[in-house]
């Protein structure tokens, strides 16, 4: 099989850009476009290639940046429920279907995240401006000692009071936000890496906020669909329908 | 301290693209879909990309 129905995002129906085709179904409408699936199919999982850095002409780059585009265009007009990357439907009917059978759910969802935009959030300590280093010869072994003992005491102490601040950061930040979802925790190295839904409306506070915390690095990246918070599985039996 | 950007062209703007794009989203499963089985691995070694990424 060489093609096949890329589908990207579940939305409501509207007219839609030129370049792009819906399928709908009682007021929704899921985006897909007929694509050559050979791209899809030669992807290789091997990040090694990418050396720690994915590279802008990487195939899956590519395509994820496509992916992107195309739920982008719509999210500027319209409220969206990404589909995960790499979603391949049948069919037209198979795209009919997967509409009719979770139209209640998908609706609720696009109700859910309507006037809203996804902001990530990633903040460390800031880096140390001097490296504080003070000389250790002349020092006796005790005082050696008794000053390595106070510096992890003060780097202990600037972690404990940094992960207080991104917790105190991430408490105002929800405040302006309708949900918040933590990444999953890959590393200690970010204190605070969270993505938010922010209403349109409070985006002003929302920003506000971020950029309130001196004692923090504070790295926002976004407007993002609301890629983190659209947990829908949607799952068909062929059963169901014989 | 904040940093801001809406294009972010560091690696680990890509990073945070590629986690969003390939890792999230609804999840279509069943009989509709056709399977490409080395997405799945992809998902998978991208978990893996992060971590480096980010512990860089």
């Amino acid at each position: 099989m060489s093609r096949g129905l890329c589908a990207y995002a579940i939305t409501r129906e509207h007219t839609p850009d030129p370049d792009v085709r819906l399928v709908t179904h009682d007021g929704l409408a899921l985006v897909v476009a007929e694509v050559d699936l050979a791209p899809f199919a030669e992807l290789e999982a091997n990040p090694a290639q990418w050396n720690e850095e994915p590279s802008d002409d990487d195939p899956l780059v590519v395509l994820a940046r496509r992916h992107d585009a195309v739920v982008r265009a719509v999210f500027e007009r319209h409220p969206v429920l990404p589909l995960r990357f790499g979603t391949i439907l049948r069919d037209e009917p198979a795209a009919v279907r997967l509409l009719t059978d979770h139209h209640g759910d998908a609706a609720a969802c696009l109700d859910r995240v309507a006037g809203h935009r996804e902001w990530g959030v990633r903040a460390r300590l800031p880096r140390p401006d001097k490296p504080a280093e003070a000389p250790a010869e002349g020092l006796s072994g005790t005082d050696y000692l008794a000053m390595r003992r106070d510096r992890l005491a003060a780097a202990a102490r600037t972690r404990r009071d940094g992960s207080a601040a991104a917790a105190a950061l991430h408490e105002a930040l929800s405040r302006h936000a309708t949900e918040s979802v933590h990444r999953a925790k890959k590393s200690a190295v970010p204190l605070l890496d969270a993505a938010y839904l922010v209403p349109e409306d409070t985006e002003g506070a929302f920003h506000d906020e971020a950029g309130a915390h001196e004692e923090l690095a504070v790295e926002v990246t976004g407007p993002w669909p609301p890629y983190s918070f659209v947990h829908l599985k949607l799952d068909t039996e062929a059963v169901a329908h014989a | 301290m904040l940093e801001e950007h809406t294009v972010n062209p560091s690696a680990e703007g890509l990073v945070d693209l590629l986690d969003r794009v390939v890792d999230r989203g609804a999840v279509v499963n069943g009989d509709l879909i056709i399977s490409l089985a080395g997405i799945d691995l992809i998902r998978l070694d991208l978990r893996l990309l992060l971590v480096a990424v980010e512990n860089a």
